[in-house]
């Protein structure tokens, strides 16, 4: 499931509040996204690029 | 349709009048109309609380501008449970949660004088079990037909309500329940400009109604922030009127203060276009940003138990 960028690639920032972080470990613990917070964040941001966004 | 218990109680409540009738958990309250085209005022309290009481914008934020069959009735947003399930309910039954109720100021200013009112009906009804004036909250109101429109103006259309249509109210927890006719109704739509009675009863709990109790509890308890008394910082009901500063009193805010963490992300260069295409569609102010908002959306549309509008 875990992607990696194939060209160039660039690092953003994400910040997340201690209550929006909640998901993020809930995400870790399914394991179905990754194993680390970076991880987490690509793969279940690119997961909702997939779905078609807003 | 559930099997209900014997029948309890049986009350017409004339114009322009209201009574508090207690409904133990399980036990089924049935509103009727008698006559027909009379909008209801109604009011709960838990029977042996009454500082948690039936809480008409957590019932309206849980559901809809209207409730309807299905739906729960909450209690207000500090015990935040359910009250009520709404077993059965007239077509005819157009529900309201946002009118409040009506009080006597109202009329007095369009040139009635004295008025009957639901502020003041309630207020007698509760008197019964020392409740104050005060204590009448937002009525959820049966067969009150209002509307609204897109730039929020709020009105009322004709009472569509039936002689012998009726609710079925399935109380959750013991409650003081509380109808009333609604006074307002002589002078507009809200009861087609004349006044009638209703008919109230209390069906007993029955093996069926208990089990569809335990079903919603196990369903709608157990959450953080549905407190009992004993849970909040301060718990004593003030006895005087006047506020008074307390100095020695220390807030205690939940998840204070609020920390950021930073987590580092890599996108290539064809995923970063498209982040910033959302960016130019508004969905954040930078790409970081964007990403915040899509993985919570994310979660929202896919983990998230009971989301509805997403």
């Amino acid at each position: 499931m875990a992607d990696s960028p194939s060209d160039a690639a660039q690092i953003i920032e994400v910040t997340f509040n201690q209550q929006q972080y909640v998901i993020i470990e809930k995400l870790k613990a399914e394991g179905q996204f990754g194993r680390t917070d970076e991880e987490i964040v690509r793969n279940i941001f690119l997961e909702f690029l997939r779905q078609g966004g807003v | 349709m559930l099997q209900y218990g014997p029948l309890k109680a049986d009350v017409v409540l004339q114009p322009v009048s209201g009574k508090a009738l207690p409904v133990l958990r399980g036990e089924v309250l049935r509103i009727i109309q008698e006559e027909g085209e009379q909008c209801v005022d109604f009011n709960a309290f838990n029977l042996h609380d009454y500082k948690e009481y039936l809480g008409v914008s957590n019932t309206r934020s849980r559901n809809a501008f209207r409730v309807k069959k299905g739906d729960i009735i909450w209690s207000v947003s500090s015990r935040d449970r359910p009250m009520f399930l709404i077993l059965e309910i007239a077509e005819t039954c157009r529900t309201d949660l946002l009118g409040g109720r009506c009080r006597a100021s109202l009329f007095d200013r369009r040139g009635y004088g004295l008025h009957t009112n639901c502020q003041d009906t309630l207020s007698a009804a509760i008197g019964e079990y020392d409740l104050t004036p005060d204590d009448v909250h937002d009525s959820l109101n049966f067969w009150m037909n209002t509307e609204w429109d897109s730039v929020g103006r709020y009105f009322t259309l004709k009472n569509t309500g039936r002689k012998g249509d009726y609710v079925d109210l399935l109380a959750t927890i013991d409650t003081l329940s509380v109808a009333a006719t609604c006074g307002s109704g002589d002078v507009g739509w809200t009861s087609n400009f004349s006044l009638k009675p209703i008919r109230v009863q209390v069906f007993g709990a029955s093996d069926e109604t208990v089990a569809r109790v335990k079903e919603i509890d196990r369903q709608n308890t157990g959450f953080k922030g549905q407190r009992t008394p004993d849970e909040f910082k301060v718990n004593k009901i003030k006895a005087n009127r006047e506020l008074r500063r307390n100095p020695s009193y220390v807030p205690e805010f939940v998840n204070y203060p609020i920390t950021n963490k930073s987590i580092e992300v890599l996108l290539s260069t064809d995923e970063l276009a498209k982040t910033n295409q959302l960016v130019t569609a508004g969905l954040g102010n930078d790409a970081g940003e964007v990403i915040r908002i899509g993985v919570i959306l994310w979660y929202m549309r896919n983990r998230e138990p009971g989301r509805r509008y997403w």
